[in-house]
Parts: C-alpha cells; sequence; structure tokens
C-alpha cells in the first residue's frame, strides 16, 4: 500500500477536499428519471473508497432527509441501517423533482470525541472510541468532513503530520505553534441527490441563501451525455469563485485510473460540466475562504456533494 | 384522464413563419412503421413514440403506442424508456390522449396517418418523423426519416432502423 501512503501524504500537504482521502460520501439512487404515478425509487447511503460501492461505513439512516416537489418533508419507507452502507426507498406519490439529502452534520463535535494525536484517525472513520462497525452506525456527527470539523498539518522531522481536532484542543495542544501549520475548517457540507417523477419541477431546487448550495442553472434530473451542464456554486447565497469541482464517474473500481474531471468554478461561479459518457456521477465542488480561528490563519471550507446520473440521447 | 385536443399538441410557430403552405399534398401523409421479428427468449411488444420536428426542433405529437389499459395507468411506468420522446414532450403530457395514445402493436408492418390537423399545420421547410422504440427487456432505437415540405416537392422517404424498428416509410397517400 505504498501509494496508498503517498497519497495520504499528498493529502496532507494539499489539506484538500475530501475527494484527496477517497472515502467518498454518496446517496445513490436506482432511478433519477420516472414516468406514470405511484412509482418507488431505492436508495444506499454510504462513505466508500469506490464508486458506488458500499465497502466502508454506512450513511445514517436518521441522516437522510427528503422534500418532495412541493418542499414539504418526505417519509422515508423500508429504511435499513447496515454495516457498510444503509438502505431506504421512496413512494414518489406526486409528479415532479425529490431532494434526497444528508441532515447538515450537527457542528463540532464535543472535545472529549476528538482525535488528539497527529495522524490519528481516517477521514470518515468511526469517531475515537466510537463503536466498531455498530450498526447504524456513522452517527449524524459523522466527522466526515462535517461541519465544524478541524483538520490542520504541519511539519515535524522533515515529514508532514495531520492533525484533527476541535478549537478547544487547537489551543490546548499548542500544534498551532507548529512549524508550517495549516488549518482547515469545515464550514458546511451539503450531500445530495435528485430524482424526478414526470416533469422536472424546480421549486424545491430554489437556493435558500444559506450555506452551500447550488443554482441548478441545468435541471439535475435532466443531464445527457454529450451535452453540457452548468451549475452554479453559492455559498451564502453568494457566487463562489474559483472554487474546485471533481467529477468522478461510477465504477472506479473497474479501471486503473479513476479518471477524475477537475475543474473550477468560473467568476460567475459557475462550472459547466460536459458529461463524456452516460452513466452515474460522483460530483464534488469545494469554496474556500481564508479566515482566523482564535487567531490562527484558517481556510475555511463549504463542500457540496451530488450524485447524478447522465442518461443516453 | 382529460383528454386533450390535437390542435393543442401541435407545432407552435413564430407568428412570422406561420405562411402554411396548406398543400394537399401535405395533409396525405403516412408513415408505415415495421416492428421486427426478433428472436429473443422473452419478447414484449415494443413501446413506441412518433413525432415531427420542424424547423425550430418543435415537437409536434403523431402517436404513442404503450400498455394503456393496464391498471392504474401502471403502463406509464416505462414511458421514460422512449427517453427521447420522454424529454422533449412525453413528460409534458398528460396521457392518455385520445387520437395520439395507443396500444402496443405486434410484429409487422404498420400504417400511420399522419392527420390533417397536424399536416395542415406544416409551413415550407425542413422536417423529420421521428419513431422511437423501446422495449421491456430488450433495446431502443430512434429512426429519423427527414422530410421537406414544399409547394412542388414530393415526399417519399424510406429509413431502415438496424434492431428495434425495422423499415420507416414516410410518403403521401392517395
Amino acid at each position: 500500500m505504498k501509494s496508498h501512503r503517498h497519497l495520504l501524504a499528498v493529502a496532507g500537504l494539499l489539506l484538500g477536499s475530501s475527494a484527496v482521502y477517497a472515502h467518498r460520501v454518496w446517496v445513490l439512487p436506482s432511478m433519477t428519471v420516472l414516468s406514470g404515478t405511484d412509482q418507488w425509487v431505492s436508495f444506499e447511503a454510504a462513505v466508500s473508497n469506490n464508486l458506488f460501492f458500499p465497502n466502508h461505513r454506512p450513511v445514517s439512516i436518521e441522516s437522510i432527509e427528503v422534500r418532495g416537489p412541493d418542499g414539504a418533508p418526505v417519509q422515508i419507507e423500508n429504511a435499513v441501517g447496515g454495516q457498510v452502507r444503509s438502505s431506504f426507498e421512496l413512494h414518489l406519490e406526486k409528479q415532479g423533482t425529490y431532494v434526497i439529502s444528508l441532515k447538515p452534520s450537527t457542528g463540532r463535535r464535543p472535545s472529549g470525541g476528538s482525535a488528539p494525536a497527529a495522524m490519528a484517525q481516517k477521514a470518515g472513520g468511526p469517531p475515537a472510541g466510537g463503536q466498531k462497525g455498530a450498526p447504524g452506525g456513522g452517527s449524524p456527527k459523522m466527522g466526515f468532513g462535517g461541519e465544524g470539523s478541524l483538520f490542520g498539518s504541519y511539519e515535524e522531522d522533515g515529514k508532514v503530520q495531520r492533525w484533527r481536532g476541535t478549537p478547544e484542543s487547537l489551543i490546548a495542544e499548542g500544534v498551532a505553534k507548529k512549524p508550517g501549520f495549516k488549518l482547515r475548517e469545515t464550514g458546511g457540507r451539503r450531500v445530495v441527490t435528485f430524482v424526478t417523477c414526470g416533469k422536472p419541477s424546480t421549486e424545491v431546487l430554489k437556493p435558500e441563501g444559506k450555506g452551500v448550495e447550488i443554482d441548478f442553472l441545468t435541471h439535475p434530473n435532466d443531464l445527457f451525455v454529450g451535452e453540457a451542464a452548468k451549475f452554479r456554486l453559492l455559498v451564502d447565497g453568494k457566487p463562489a469563485l474559483n472554487a474546485e469541482v471533481t467529477v468522478v464517474k461510477g465504477d472506479d473500481r473497474y479501471r486503473d485510473e479513476a479518471g477524475d474531471i477537475n475543474l473550477r468554478t468560473d467568476a460567475n461561479g459557475v462550472v459547466e460540466v460536459k458529461w463524456p459518457e452516460t452513466g452515474r456521477y460522483w460530483f464534488e465542488a469545494t469554496a474556500s475562504s481564508p479566515g482566523t480561528l482564535h487567531g490562527v490563519p484558517s481556510e475555511k471550507s463549504f463542500t457540496y456533494i451530488a450524485t447524478f446520473e447522465v442518461l443516453p440521447n | 384522464m382529460t383528454t386533450h385536443s390535437l390542435s393543442r399538441l401541435a407545432v407552435r410557430f413564430a407568428p412570422g413563419l406561420a405562411c402554411t403552405v396548406a398543400t394537399s399534398v401535405a395533409s396525405q401523409l403516412a408513415a408505415t412503421v415495421e416492428i421486427p421479428q426478433l428472436d429473443v427468449s422473452e419478447y414484449h411488444r415494443p413501446y413506441v413514440a412518433l413525432w415531427i420536428e420542424g424547423p425550430d426542433r418543435a415537437v409536434t405529437n403523431v402517436g404513442v403506442w404503450y400498455d394503456v389499459d393496464m391498471r392504474n395507468d401502471e403502463g406509464e411506468t416505462w414511458l421514460k424508456d422512449l427517453r427521447q420522446w420522454w424529454r422533449k414532450s412525453g413528460r409534458e403530457l398528460d396521457l392518455p390522449i385520445d387520437g395520439l395514445s395507443g396500444p402496443t402493436r405486434p410484429v409487422g408492418v404498420h400504417e400511420v396517418k399522419i392527420p390533417a390537423a397536424i399536416t395542415d399545420k406544416l409551413a415550407e421547410g425542413e422536417y423529420a418523423l421521428f419513431v422511437e422504440a423501446a422495449r421491456e427487456v430488450g433495446g431502443r432505437e430512434v429512426v429519423r426519416v427527414p422530410f421537406t415540405i414544399s409547394k412542388n416537392g414530393k415526399i417519399d422517404v424510406t429509413v431502415k432502423g438496424e434492431r428495434e424498428l425495422g423499415t420507416i416509410t414516410l410518403r403521401q397517400v392517395k
């Protein structure tokens, strides 16, 4: 696993998005475009190393929330919290577009639960001292780049060390004084997917001007191979310029190279994605803004993750 | 289910372009659609959609064949598999529609008269008849049949499908 270690080191250097950790969180619908009435869609939700194969951690079933075409909450059905993935179904009783998302993470984890030691934890791993593989694990405080998590890196003995903790432990442990210390704070994260029965609707897609969002200039259930989709990334309602965007097609396990498509949002916060093939894609956009935390310069990142299906034309 | 007149579906031209030829020629258009015999272990009749696209790419529906008679409109579940039609028009419609919706057809050649309500509105220009077929546990195919509406031009076009559709023709009929 030499190459894997190398990747981790690079990850530390870049202080990058969750993508570089290779643990990717997703909610995957069985179908995204449906016709008729009284339709059902099944979903899997997981944090995994491969897209879209559950092989690491589940996403808590309690963290799933769904809004229907009219914006009202919709109950998920037949929910199962598994060891490596959660699954559930959705009854589409209304025509239009549904948004399926993870509830925003619940903020900073209590100090006691943080990992004090450098290199102690992989992102997406269980909370320190957490129960290994507890059913329905990956609690709402998933600690996977969730809101308020702190990540740091510094150099020691010529090596890059990674640190993870809380605002309290940042000061208490004195890591901020280490040479070359860099701090990244996750300001917020959304994980979403979309399904549409009948005509795609837009009511439920309207940005609310809070946190990280996408203004869908192209409808997320109207994506076709060879066509360009345009999405505007917003943070607190404002376009996020020059934000990093990573697009990865599913089934990467069957490819030597995952073939990530790396893009950036333009001066209007818009990214244009031209889908090279049909299939299911994992999309991640990360906007960063500089700030300070307890006087320590930090980079605050906002991440929007979505699963899209691209259909034949 | 509500029914709609075909006029609601008719292609909407920009007013300036509405110099309809109103040819008696065009008003006698008929297509034939061949549904081929396939050597497969599980065969279901295909869903088929027929539509005309004009110079402005607006869609005029000619027909859609699906399981119209299933309980609770269950047959509509697979309309989305007519992917191109579903995107261009199907998802906007409230089916079934009189004169448009019809049952699936067996293997063979089927004649489809293009209603005068449609052809009367076709101004001079380049058009195409699209035929899309999608079969349960089978494939999908779209065949494009280009044709020109002009004062004196004759329409007699034949295009062969490759898998899910056989020969498609469009010609004037007396």
